[in-house]
């Protein structure tokens, strides 16, 4: 069997050293030691076989087309300006504190400033990004034991 | 990007456009390279042995976008007409971290190249099926076959640096020899020379432990 990870080998080059590896675009002392770590490192190999097969699948024109939304998608997140975001995403929280103070600042109008600061703070959760993070992690964790508990019922 | 340059912008042109946050260059970019990534998510974890399904193949690919736009990530590519394969690592790699990261599943300790080639019955000569004709059967050829990985294994490490990545890629890859000498820029003769000897050398080996 062999090793993907070698404990004793040096480290792994990043994929942009890689890239000028199969380029071509080394000085040879360089390409001499890219090519004996990947000798070594099923990694980095792996790596080297994406790069090259990769670009010559891109150039010969013969990959399938992507799933238009995925590109939509993808195409969205330079529509994601963080300044702009992280400024709206402050507001929101400013608010929920501003409205839970006048809560208290105003008993007259306790429940009305407290619900009020209870739905600010629910659009501050929705639009924060950890707790967007969050729900993807635990809908990829939902999706892998929904699978999981397949698996196991096709079993019994 | 000038406006002669719209319609079919360089690699080196695209890649400028995205760091400078030009949203065209960018649907651009997505459109031209969306495929490549995509396929090189697919074909990691398929030879990993992930099981997967395609929303996550999606979301390792907006993971991969989100890298290059708001990460930084294309800043790092120096090779930029080589953009393609860089990508295809990138993508290949990010799958990976998102496995380990999402479903805490760790890519394999190991990687068995015989296990491979012996799955493969497609009578290709580039695998070493032709070199280890199995004659025994049931537990006894699981025996023959470990044994004969251990050796092989052991026999590998004796070649040079150059001639092991050429090996590894053809019996661990499944390469062919002209990929082989276009992606390490070395003639084909030499690879297929070498493979060659390599085969012999590795049958030698197995011969002398009584594999064969």
């Amino acid at each position: 069997m062999t090793k993907l990870h070698d404990a004793t080998a040096l480290k792994c080059p990043d994929e942009a050293a890689l890239a000028a590896f199969l380029g071509g675009k080394l000085k040879e002392a360089d390409a001499r030691a890219i090519e004996g770590h990947i000798a070594g490192c099923p990694a980095c190999l792996e790596n080297v076989r994406a790069g090259y097969l990769g670009e010559r699948l891109h150039d010969g024109g013969g990959l399938p087309a992507s799933d238009t939304e995925i590109i939509r998608k993808a195409k969205g997140i330079a529509k994601m300006d963080p300044r702009k975001k992280n400024i709206r995403t402050n507001l929101w929280l400013a608010a929920t504190a501003a409205a839970f103070l006048l809560s208290f600042i105003a008993p007259k109008f306790f429940a009305q400033f407290l619900v009020a600061s209870l739905i600010l703070g629910l659009k501050w959760v929705s639009e924060s990004e950890s707790v967007r993070t969050l729900i993807v992690a635990m809908d990829a964790k939902r999706r892998h034991e929904n699978k999981e508990e397949e698996i196991s019922k096709w079993r019994r | 990007m000038g406006s002669s340059d719209l319609a079919s912008p360089s690699p080196e042109q695209l890649i400028e456009g995205c760091i400078n946050k030009d949203k065209r260059s960018w649907d651009i970019f997505v459109e031209r390279y969306s495929k490549v990534v995509y396929w090189a998510i697919r074909d990691r974890l398929k030879r990993f042995g992930y099981s997967f399904e395609d929303e996550d193949i999606n979301d390792i690919h907006q993971d991969v976008f989100i890298a290059l736009w708001a990460d930084g990530k294309l800043a790092q590519l120096k090779e930029r007409e080589k953009v393609a394969g860089w990508l295809a690592m990138v993508a290949g790699n990010a799958a990976i971290d998102y496995f380990r990261r999402m479903k805490r599943q760790s890519p394999p300790n190991s990687i068995s190249i015989y296990e491979e080639i012996y799955k493969n019955g497609d009578g290709e000569a580039r695998t070493l099926e032709d070199v280890l004709p199995s004659k025994a059967a049931g537990p006894d050829e699981q025996a023959q076959l470990n044994d004969a990985r251990e050796a092989l294994e052991s026999a590998i490490e004796d070649f040079k640096p150059k001639e092991r990545a050429v090996v590894k890629l053809n019996l661990l890859h499944g390469m062919k020899h002209e990929e082989i000498a276009d992606m390490l820029n070395i003639p084909v003769n030499t690879v297929s020379t070498t493979i060659a000897r390599a085969k012999k050398y590795l049958k030698e080996k197995l011969e002398g432990k009584r594999l064969l």
